[in-house]
């Protein structure tokens, strides 16, 4: 029987941390017994937070170096002994973003912008994976398929949980913003050319991130 | 009217088919199956002996010797017929109920009533000793996953299970949105999960116990 629970992993790592009441603590343990997803899920985070716990200082060497060297070199010390310096580096730098505005005007094809199409690589990074243990197929649209006006977002796994849509452009930023519990929506809005990520997300979880192309 | 009449035969039908598992395995242990007994253990006993370990407290090991009771008391209570289902009570939530008041006896009497596998029916692993070998082989995966993770993914988990802050105190510490925040965690744990399950971990540690019992 497929599970109800739709914030899993915030329950979840509230149980862990103690933060949960008794009462839906007993409850959690006991629906844990019946729901293989759940009791997965719980193990592994368990494990992973109490092996954390214990070998942080082992695991997360490079981590904490990088951590401790960043806060023994504060540039803002340098500011605050030698004012005149802190105007040298403010003028430099509104020097340094001119040039690059200027050259990037320069650059700006009428025909093709390069820096629209330009990927961001921690959506890249997540591509068609899916967070939730697999449950959810997306048919619709492929990885990198051409936007002409209309797009069907369409998968299966989700039953008649509501569904967020989230359109980004290469830049991270949100554009659009869909909902469905139907398992697909049409979009139809006219959109700037250039690559644009989508996200699938459940109240709780990323399900699926895709991209799709306008123009080029 | 026929519309009502499908409805209603399409749900008894799902209902018994979701039931239809477990009412095969309860079957074939009432009949002295062993290899059901094994199956069963296969499928609860990760969760049997977490519940008792956890309840117990770390560094306790009498949870051993309970979760090996907690182990004997189902398989005796499901060859004798103790458990019916068709009393709306699940499988997993019946074994929870044995579990629990088993841990409630320890806490009563706190006497230690030493566990002996060779009760158990051949074939069937101790779940203590199952579990202790998967955890250990679980945290020897996730031990070379974490240490191979990039920064921006470990700084997420030190400061989520390390130093226990909320995805939102992490969101404004890291100065990122909270759903970045959550969608690193979820994907080195994306990773966790599929190195494990690949490792199909608890299926092969039961094999090998199995053969060499």
């Amino acid at each position: 029987m497929k599970c109800k629970i739709t914030d899993r992993n915030k329950i979840i790592d509230d149980y862990i941390h103690g933060r949960l009441p008794e009462k839906e603590m007993d409850a959690f343990d006991r629906h844990c017994f019946d729901c293989e997803l759940c009791f997965s899920e719980l193990q592994l985070r368990e494990t992973t937070s109490g092996l954390i716990k214990e070998s942080a200082h082992v695991l997360f060497a490079d981590y904490l170096e990088k951590q401790k060297a960043s806060r023994q070199s504060v540039p803002g010390n340098r500011f605050q002994k030698n004012p005149p310096f802190k105007w040298a580096f403010a003028i430099a730098g509104m020097v340094v973003i001119l040039a690059f505005m200027i050259v990037f005007q320069m650059n700006k094809s009428p025909v093709y912008n390069h820096s629209v199409f330009q990927t961001l690589p921690y959506l890249e990074e997540m591509l068609a994976d899916v967070s939730r243990s697999e449950m959810v197929t997306v048919f619709s649209p492929e990885i990198g398929q051409k936007y002409h006006g209309h797009l069907l977002f369409q998968w299966d796994g989700t039953g008649e949980e509501k569904i967020y849509i989230k359109i980004l452009n290469n830049q991270g930023d949100e554009i659009e913003y869909l909902e469905s519990n139907k398992g697909e929506i049409q979009f139809n809005k006219k959109l700037n050319t250039g690559l644009y990520y989508w996200k699938l997300e459940s109240e709780d979880d990323l399900l699926f991130v895709g991209k799709f192309l306008v123009g080029g | 009217m026929t519309i009502f009449i499908d409805l209603v035969i399409y749900n008894v039908y799902n209902g018994l088919m979701n039931h239809l598992p477990e009412q095969k395995l309860i079957d074939r242990i009432r009949s002295g199956d062993t290899d059901a007994e094994v199956e069963l253990f296969r499928q609860y006993g990760a969760r049997i002996a977490r519940k008792v370990s956890y309840s117990l407290g770390p560094g306790n090991d009498d949870w051993k010797d309970v979760a090996g009771e907690v182990q004997m008391a189902v398989l005796i209570s499901l060859r004798q017929g103790k458990y019916d289902i068709n009393r709306g009570v699940s499988l997993g939530a019946y074994i929870y109920g044995i579990t629990t008041n088993k841990i409630r006896d320890y806490f009563k009497d706190r006497k230690k009533r030493p566990f002996l596998p060779e009760n158990l029916p051949e074939g069937v692993v101790p779940v203590a000793e199952a579990y202790d070998l998967e955890i250990k082989e679980v945290r020897s995966l996730l031990n070379s996953l974490l240490s191979k993770l990039k920064l921006k993914y470990k700084e997420v988990l030190y400061l989520r299970y390390y130093e226990e802050l909320s995805i939102t105190e992490i969101s404004k510490k890291l100065n990122l949105p909270p759903r970045r925040v959550s969608e690193r965690i979820h994907y080195a744990l994306k990773l966790a999960r599929k190195k494990c399950k690949s490792k199909n971990i608890f299926s092969i540690l039961a094999f090998i116990l199995i053969i060499l019992i």
